[in-house]
């Protein structure tokens, strides 16, 4: 005789029961975990998407460099210009000069010194001369050919 | 010199140039440019040269800005104590400038000098030893009246940034002062006797 045959019909009902409780509770254990799961990805995408913008902010940073505050000083006259490590003296020369209406002059006539009075190569980028956060500069104009 | 601008003009441009200088004073100061008067229509300004220790006053200047900016500034160099106008003859500073030579290195520069094979010129000109010299630079009162720069007028000049006040100082700060670095020294000794060890005198 089989085991199950010594049972009653109440027995298998009540076992039918559990397991149908135990399926309940497995079934509320995966849901949970699904949801758990779903979280994870969900913080997983943003995260994701938080490294995307930081590391398009850094290139974008990089490709700029920093800004160097130059005060131009043009005949007497400053001026401040917020300028890129990569622009080269020259272009920050043009702005200073067009800045303080003097344009009577080619800009090339306009020598860039520094406090101490030595000439900058205006073809030399800002970074390359490592100023600092900010620097005087002095736009000199050259002297005259005199007869 | 006449005034005939309107006062009140030549004033106005006169207050914003030292107004200009004035702002930038500490660092002018720096380079031994000691303004010590500025009033209408005159700038006295004296030159220290402060790459010598001690630092000698080398020059000192009257910047006149009468009819200014009809006519550029007079430029007169004078006593640094007493203000008097100096005559050529005793104006011991100079202003040399030499011929442009691009891509030339300065020590290759510095030994054509050095050995007479580069020209170099005087901007400061004085007709004759007993009148008054004057700096022979666009920009200056006495370079556009002389007679030979009258194909030169001042007038086009004007606007461009030349005759202000920092430019002139800076020119001769530039060619005048900046350059000087050394004492030259002159000693003739001449013997008027011999001096005996005094503990050496026997009884």
């Amino acid at each position: 005789m089989s085991e199950s045959g010594n049972k009653s019909a109440e027995q298998f009902d009540r076992e039918a029961e559990f397991l149908k409780k135990e399926i309940e509770g497995v079934n509320e254990v995966i849901r949970s975990e699904e949801k758990i799961k779903h979280d994870l990805e969900k913080r997983e995408h943003e995260l994701e998407e938080e490294a995307r913008r930081e590391r398009e902010k850094h290139d974008h940073d990089h490709d700029h460099g920093h800004l160097v505050r130059i005060t131009m000083v043009v005949n007497g006259q400053p001026v401040v210009i917020e300028a890129e490590e990569k622009e080269k003296l020259t272009e920050i020369r043009q702005k200073a000069l067009q800045e303080t209406q003097n344009l009577a002059q080619p800009a090339e006539n306009w020598e860039i010194k520094d406090e101490a009075g030595a000439v900058l190569d205006p073809e030399k980028r800002v970074g390359e001369y490592h100023f600092g956060k900010e620097v005087t500069l002095f736009l000199s104009l050259k002297a005259g050919v005199a007869g | 010199m006449t005034q005939v601008v309107d006062p009140e003009v030549s004033r106005a441009k006169f207050d914003r140039e030292v107004a200009a200088y004035r702002n930038l004073e500490a660092t002018y100061r720096k380079r031994g440019w000691l303004l010590l008067d500025a009033e209408f229509p005159e700038i006295f300004v004296v030159f220290a040269a402060t790459k010598l220790r001690p630092a000698p006053i080398v020059a000192a200047v009257v910047v006149d800005f009468t009819d200014y900016d009809l006519q550029p500034p007079s430029v007169r160099f004078v006593d640094p104590f007493t203000r008097e106008k100096l005559l050529a003859s005793n104006v011991q500073f100079q202003m040399l400038r030499r011929p442009p030579m691009p891509g030339i290195p300065p020590e290759a520069m510095a030994a054509l000098m050095q050995q007479g094979g580069l020209q170099l010129s005087s901007m400061i000109q004085a007709n004759r030893p007993d009148d008054y010299p004057f700096i022979c630079l666009p920009g200056v009162r006495e370079y556009h009246d002389n007679p030979a720069h009258t194909g030169d007028s001042w007038l086009l000049h004007r606007g461009s940034g030349e005759g202000s006040l920092v430019f002139i100082l800076e020119k001769i700060w530039m060619y005048g002062v900046d350059p000087l670095s050394t004492y030259n020294f002159q000693i003739q000794a001449q013997v008027t006797g011999v001096i005996a060890h005094l503990q050496g005198i026997p009884e």
